[in-house]
């Protein structure tokens, strides 16, 4: 296979994206006054000066009827009750794991949060305490649904369901929580042969198709044979697409995923890391997008 | 070498992928991700770069003062190197300072020969007056291979630097009259034909890849940096990290970098050359172009 080593220019980079945007959509930093006008409520992201409406993130104004809040482009991951997470354990303490969601403060998995193997009901005793590292260790990805936030904001998370728990063996895209499209399933089966479950804090795992029959989620063994290369390549393909789609601000959820999958099989897969390959997809997915809305 | 925490599932997909040469981004063992390049982007220096190599971010800047040669070796110039790591960067990696002192040492051996950058070139006065180059490195985001990134951006740096032409008058009395050149397009350059570029191989179980990301230089236990000419010779060798070598595979991963090192010469120079010409044209750059030694 001839290696290949391609060298462009950052000042030969005029690639801008053609997009329709939503009319009368506000774009303010830190600082813009939104409105003077005080009939409104002020959400997230604002504040207050004067009788003024300042916002005090870098981000698009959305107003629902009275509520005038801005939603930043680039941020930690605020948890919401509900929200599915893809997250990584980094320590194991008494009873319960801390692990790192891309949020302000660590997330926490307490130890009666989780499934026991066996799927018994029962009271945590002391050994379950021992074996805690036998489960989950650091380093360990873990996909969970946050239960509640305690008074500081951190997040409580639980994996009480087959869906959830340890993953085997894929790749992690980290992209900003804002592009992840909140809906009412995170994971998906994707048709050209692979899974991925989009966490609401930005953590995109791609991985090989989980089937349902044969082993959920949510149990210990792991897969750990080898993937075939045709495989491989989809999951590549896939990781890629992500990439693309975050590094052009384009909201991920399974459609825009697929829409940029389909257009990027013209291209190999390692010429999707190209800057001009990734402009061409992702211009392509945005007009599909917007022709199938129209 | 950093704190990156992997699970043991997606540590051993990286390991296979390594083992059917399709990495997790679709790139083969000896793929190289895409590298931009920019130069004269530091005003006040003589000669700048900023390298992006994936996610890794370099900044060079190169400086010329003038100063009395050592005793040691009174008919040379002086090249001083320091690396130094934004707070950005020192947040990934485990142990920012002694990364950057390794980094450092290992970049002085790739110019300390004289056929890659002869010294004497500097010299303007023998035992009296020569110039130093100061070379700072700043690591501005860390994503792996920082090795490779930091001498592609000096090379970059080294070719965009300008000095000032001097014509040094000694009167009978002994005195040094050092006399700048009233025009200020009258510069001279450095020749960098002959100067190295870094391969870093990373060993990862049997096998080995070229321009590891995060997740990849977390799996291997060994590297191996050979420095290469343009004409394929080897400049200097460096070994990192607590894992072993095999005889055969020193001598394979030393093979793919004398394939690897003249292709990215010839994509390097020919990206800088291009860039040169548009400075020119926009008229940001000074037209003269006499060779340090004539």
């Amino acid at each position: 296979m001839a290696a290949s080593v391609r060298v462009h220019l950052s000042r030969d980079n005029p690639y801008k994206l053609e997009r329709i945007s939503p009319a009368g959509t506000q774009v303010v930093v830190p600082g813009d006054v939104i409105t003077s006008d005080t009939g409104f409520m002020r959400g997230h992201g604002t504040y207050y000066e004067n009788d003024k409406l300042y916002a005090s993130v870098a981000g698009s104004v959305e107003k629902i009827n009275k509520l005038i809040c801005v939603t930043p482009l680039k941020t930690r991951y605020n948890g919401e009750v509900g929200d599915v997470v893809v997250g990584r354990i980094t320590s194991v303490e008494q009873k319960r794991w801390r692990v790192e969601t891309h949020s302000r403060l660590d997330s926490i998995l307490l130890l009666s949060s989780v499934n026991l193997p066996g799927g018994e009901l029962r009271r945590r005793s002391e050994e379950d305490e021992r074996m805690m590292r036998h489960y989950l260790q650091e380093g360990d990805l873990i996909s969970a649904e946050v239960q509640s936030t305690f008074s500081d904001g951190s997040l409580s998370l639980h994996t009480r369901s087959l869906k959830y728990g340890k993953l085997g063996q894929g790749t992690l895209v980290q992209v900003s929580p804002s592009l992840i499209k909140r809906s009412k399933t995170h994971f998906h089966n994707m048709p050209c042969g692979a899974s991925i479950i989009l966490g609401n804090n930005g953590y995109v795992w791609v991985c090989p198709s989980i089937n349902e029959e044969d082993e959920s989620a949510g149990g210990f063994a792991q897969n750990l044979e080898k993937i075939a290369p045709s495989d491989r390549e989809v999951l590549a393909r896939l990781a890629n697409c992500v990439k693309i789609l975050a590094a052009s601000r384009i909201m991920l959820f399974d459609t825009t995923i697929l829409v940029a999958y389909e257009e990027s099989l013209k291209h190999e897969v390692k010429e999707l890391l190209r800057p001009d390959v990734m402009h061409d997809v992702a211009q392509l997915t945005i007009q599909r997008m917007e022709a199938e809305h129209s | 070498m950093t704190d990156y925490l992997l699970s043991e599932a997606e540590k051993t997909f990286i390991l296979h992928g390594v083992q059917s040469k399709l990495r997790s981004d679709g790139r083969g063992n000896s793929d190289y991700r895409p590298i931009s390049v920019a130069t004269n982007v530091i005003a006040a220096a003589n000669g700048s770069a900023r390298v992006t190599l994936g996610e890794t971010q370099i900044l060079v800047g190169v400086k010329v003062n003038i100063d009395q040669p050592s005793k040691e070796k009174p008919d040379e110039g002086k090249v001083e190197l320091f690396v130094e790591c934004s707070t950005n960067a020192m947040q990934e990696l485990k142990n920012p300072q002694e990364k950057c002192f390794s980094l450092a040492s290992a970049l002085r051996k790739l110019y300390a020969n004289e056929t890659c950058f002869d010294r004497r070139k500097l010299c303007l006065l023998p035992g009296h007056k020569c110039f130093v180059l100061s070379v700072d490195v700043w690591i501005l985001e860390y994503g792996g291979n920082l090795l490779d990134a930091a001498a592609l951006a000096i090379k970059s740096a080294l070719f965009s630097a300008r000095i000032p032409k001097i014509e040094i008058n000694q009167d009978d009395e002994g005195r040094i009259d050092l006399d700048v050149s009233d025009d200020p397009y009258d510069m001279i350059r450095l020749p960098v034909d002959n100067i190295p570029l870094y391969v870093t191989l990373f060993r990862i179980g049997n096998g080995f890849l070229a321009d590891a990301n995060q997740p990849e230089a977390a799996c291997s236990v060994a590297r191996l940096s050979v420095g290469i000419c343009a004409n394929s010779r080897i400049s200097a060798i460096c070994a990192e990290g607590g894992g072993s070598f095999d005889p055969e595979t020193i001598t394979d991963m030393i093979h793919t970098a004398e394939q690897l090192g003249p292709s990215l010469h010839d994509e390097l120079m020919t990206q800088l050359e291009k860039e040169e010409k548009l400075l020119l044209s926009r008229g940001l750059l000074s037209a003269s172009e006499n060779d340090l030694f004539d």
